[in-house]
Parts: C-alpha cells; structure tokens; sequence
C-alpha cells in the first residue's frame, strides 16, 4: 500500500508571508503585524521545520510535493500530514482540498 | 497570540546559558547582579511551562526589536517612557542605523517597532524604513501622529507592510492632552485621518490610566471611526513616568473591569502588556511573561541596548551599539544572560505564578529597586486571596510594596 503526501484529503502549501527561522528546540513560525493579533508559533521538531523551509526553498512552498519526494516512510509521512493539518489551523497554510484518495490509500497505517 | 505546537520533547541547553552567565558575571553593574542575585535560582526546566520553556533557554535573535531611533520629540508628554524632548549627542547616524538594520535582517528578527521620541524626527528614518523594506522585515511604527502631512502619508503606503501606532491617551482632548500636551489631541487625529485616507494599517495605542479608563468606549469608537484597531497598553513608571506613576495607574477595581471590558472586546489588543492581571483567574491572550532579553530587547538613540523600552537604566544596559554589534550583545550580554535566567523571587510561593509570572521586572525595578518582590500591581496583594501573606487591609500600591520588601529583608 501506498500512502501520498496529500491522503488527508488536503495540498498543503506554506503561505508566503509566514516567515521561519531555526532555533535550538525545533524552529518558530511568525505571521504578524501590529495591527493585527498576529500569530506566532515555537515549533519544538526540527524535522518539521527542515521540512517547512525545504519546501519554500525547493517546492515554492508546496509541501505536499516536499513531502512526497523526501519522506518515504508511512508512519513519517502521516505525522508530518498531521503536523500540518494542525499549522493549518494556526493559520500558516492554505490546503488545497484534493479528489478523494483511493481506497487502498486510506489505511497505510 | 502566541501558540506552542509542541510534537515531542527536547531539553534546552538551559546548564549551557547558567555557566555562561556564571562566567560573565563580573561584568555586571553591581546592582544588577545583586538584584538578579535575590531573584534565586532559576526555575529548573520542570517547573516551566508554556511561553516559558522556549523563551528562557534563549532565543538565536529577538522576535522583535523596539527601536528609539531618535529622542527628540515635539511633544513633551508626561509619562514618556524614554524622557523624550532633544535629540541626544551620540545618536546613531544614517549610515549606522542602516547598518543595525542589515545586522537585524541577517540574524531573522521578524519585525522592527520604531518609537522614540517621535521617529519622523529622525533626520535618516526614510531611508532607515525603504532599507527596512528591502530586508523584508515587518517595520511598526509608533508616532505621536502630529508631524503626518498628506504627502508624508502617500510616501508611507508605498512602503506597505508597514503599521502604524498612533499615541491617543483618551478619547477626548481633556483627557489626552493633560498627558500629552496642549492640542496633542487635534493634531493626532489629523495624522490618524491622513494615514486612514491612504488605506495604511492603523493602530489607536492608548496606554490606560484612571483617568483613560472611563473612556475606553469612546476610544474603541474613535478607532473604528479611522478603521483602526484599538491597542491598550500598561502604564509602566519609567523615564518621566516614574513622576506620575502614583498618580496615573490604574486601580484594582478599574483592572478587575478592564478584564470584563477586554472579554467583551475581544478584537481590543494589549501588546500582550497586562499578563499581570492573569491572577485574576482569567488568562489573557498572548504572551503571559515578560518577553524582556528573550523575545525582544530595545536598541536606544546613542546604541544602548537594553532588555525592553521600559528598561532604560544604565544598570541594567546590556551593551552599546558604538562599540559591539547587535550579535554579540544578544549572545553574550550577561545582563540577558542572567535576566533569562531570573528566579522567581517572592511570587515563587504564589499559587498563581503559572498565571502571571510575577509580573513586570522593570515596574519592580522602577518602584522598588528590586527584581524579587512581586509586582507592584500584583492583584492580589492585601486581597483575602493574597497568596503570599494575608493583609486584607494593605492597598495595593507602591507604599505597601516596599513595606512588604522591607519585612521580607529582616
Ligand atoms: S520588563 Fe515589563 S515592560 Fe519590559 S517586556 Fe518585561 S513585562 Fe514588558
Ligand atoms: S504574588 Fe507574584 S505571581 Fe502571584 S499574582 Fe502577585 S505578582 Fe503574580
């Protein structure tokens, strides 16, 4: 069986103004400005972050494809989907809704 | 706001920072090491929790730098954090600023918040802010509003993303100009309508004190009137506010309705500045400890660096852009490095320490000369709550604070 970066349903894609950098712990996401509550995150997996500024560098921010191409395993591949689901909702992201996976795709785990 | 996504554990290299600031101990102002001395031992790592664990292993850079670019001012306002008025001997140049300014993008500080003085008194502050844009870093500024043409105004929204704060310390000329100065009000709210015409990103900052309170309504309308949000922000006594701290900040009952106050306005920001008022019982947005050395620091008109714009004292200067770079003092400081490393002095016994932190270290150090006693605002201090001595009959004000220091000394 075969799992694809974008089984959960969702593209994920970095958006352009989030701004990252590396830290000792895992890395921090910022997208702010004064006149709004802006956000900023303190991500503790560097893996993620490498992920993260791979896919800005060499994908033009698309993760899905970063994913696809770097990560081979299942079992990684499904944390990092959940990973992003979850800066998703923080506001990082946008996702793509993508046509449903085949059903032999949707139980890699 | 801020938010943690935490996927596993990892350690700091928290033993790494305390041996270091060990090491450069020596050169501290004295005062400093003693005051960071009765604070005890740094908190250990399991006895940290949210903003806190990253923040006090250190940070590569600050989140955002506060920049007095210049000190000179044509407002005299009377709780001006900085003593603002005349542009000082050994202030930065152009050429230097830009310099700080590249040394700011390489090391990926995400924003710069320009203030002073007034920043359009800086004779550099075009080309500083066009660099700024080029480098990609988010620029803030914060303006008295009174010296926005509409010319200056149509050259600022061609620099955008840049936001702006405009000073307004109540929503009627009485009020504000008390503070800030005859005819501040006026001419503030021409600059709010000349930034608003060009469709730049507006902030309405307003620093409360008990005679602003009664008119934050008026305040949040007057910001949506220029489709601005409104900030609120704590009084802190530094620079000239030390003078009219006593007098201005608010009372515990104003606070404990500012709190119900912000719950309906929830769109209202705070510059994350009144985490203090956590122990409540209600947790605020944002950040709920002092960012100070950690997720930012202020660089000053002549190059001093210190742990946040309202620490402005020579004893706790970190460094001096004259003679070290932005880097190094970041790194190695040992101001930063011990403030990172501050113990939680008195409110180490309080049940709401995970809440408030003990508070802002510079309204400590400004009313108290001490970085152990809890904040001089603490909520609970003399309530029948008070969690670390109960005097139901003590105010909650700076007289009663230093008691409360003094008794603990013997
Ligand atoms: S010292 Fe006080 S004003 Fe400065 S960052 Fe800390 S809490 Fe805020
Ligand atoms: S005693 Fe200290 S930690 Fe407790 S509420 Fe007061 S200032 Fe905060």
């Amino acid at each position: 069986m075969t799992m694809t970066a974008h089984s959960a349903g969702y593209r994920y894609r970095l958006l352009p103004e989030v701004k990252i950098r590396r830290e000792a712990f895992g890395g921090i996401l910022y997208k702010y400005g004064c006149a709004d509550r802006g956000t900023l995150s303190f991500v503790n997996s560097p893996r993620l972050i490498d992920l993260l500024l791979l896919a800005r560098e060499q994908f033009a921010g698309d993760l899905s494809a970063a994913i696809e191409q770097q990560v081979s395993s299942a079992g990684a591949k499904a944390r990092l989907l959940t990973a992003l689901d979850e800066l998703r909702k923080r506001g990082y992201l946008e996702a793509e809704v993508v046509a449903g996976p085949a059903p032999e795709e949707t139980a890699a785990e | 706001m801020i938010q943690f996504v935490q996927f596993h554990g990892r350690r700091h290299q928290w033993m790494g920072d305390q041996r270091r600031a060990e090491a450069e101990s020596g050169a501290l102002h004295p005062l400093a090491r003693a005051a960071f001395a009765e604070t005890g031992d740094p908190l250990l790592p399991a006895q940290t929790s949210g903003s806190q664990r990253f923040l006090r292993g250190g940070l590569s850079a600050p989140i955002t730098v506060t920049w007095e670019i210049t000190a000179a001012c044509n407002l005299t306002c009377v709780h001006c954090l900085s003593s603002s008025g005349k542009r000082r001997p050994r202030e930065l140049t152009t050429e230097q600023a830009l310099a700080v300014v590249d040394e700011l993008a390489e090391m990926q500080v995400f924003q710069i918040h320009f203030g002073g003085g007034e920043p359009f008194m800086y004779p550099g502050i075009w080309r500083v802010l066009e660099r700024c844009r080029e480098r990609d870093l988010v620029m803030c500024v914060s303006t008295n509003g009174t010296l926005i043409t509409p010319e200056r105004a149509q050259r600022l929204a061609a620099l955008e993303p840049i936001y702006f704060q405009v000073s307004l310390d109540g929503a009627t000329p009485e009020t504000n100009d008390r503070i800030r100065g005859q005819d501040a009000f006026r001419r503030a709210m021409r600059g709010l309508e000349r930034l608003a015409a060009e469709g730049l990103s507006l902030t309405v900052n307003s620093v409360l004190t008990r005679y602003s309170f009664p008119e934050l309504d008026r305040l949040y309308a007057i910001a949506g009137d220029f489709g601005a949000k409104l900030r609120v922000t704590r009084l802190r006594p530094s620079g000239r506010g030390r003078a009219v701290w006593e007098e201005l900040h608010p009372t515990r009952e104003q606070y404990r309705s500012f709190v119900a106050w912000l719950r309906e306005h929830p769109d209202v920001l705070t510059a994350d500045s009144f985490f203090h008022l956590n122990a409540f019982g209600e947790r605020l947005a944002g950040l709920d400890m002092c960012g100070a050395a950690t997720a930012t620091c202020c660089i000053c008109p002549e190059g001093e660096v210190y742990p946040c714009a309202f620490f402005q004292t020579p004893e706790f200067e970190a460094g001096n852009l004259h003679e070290q770079s932005f880097r190094e003092i970041w790194r190695h400081s040992p101001v930063f490095a011990f403030y990172r490393q501050m113990g939680a002095g008195s409110c180490g016994g309080c049940v709401h320490y995970d809440l408030c932190h003990g508070g802002c270290p510079a309204t400590k150090w400004f009313v108290q000369r001490s970085l152990q006693v809890r904040d001089p605002e603490c909520v609970l201090a003399g309530s029948p709550v008070d969690p670390l001595h109960a005097s139901p009959e003590a105010p909650c004000s700076s007289v009663a604070m230093q008691e409360d220091a003094l008794l603990r000394q013997e």
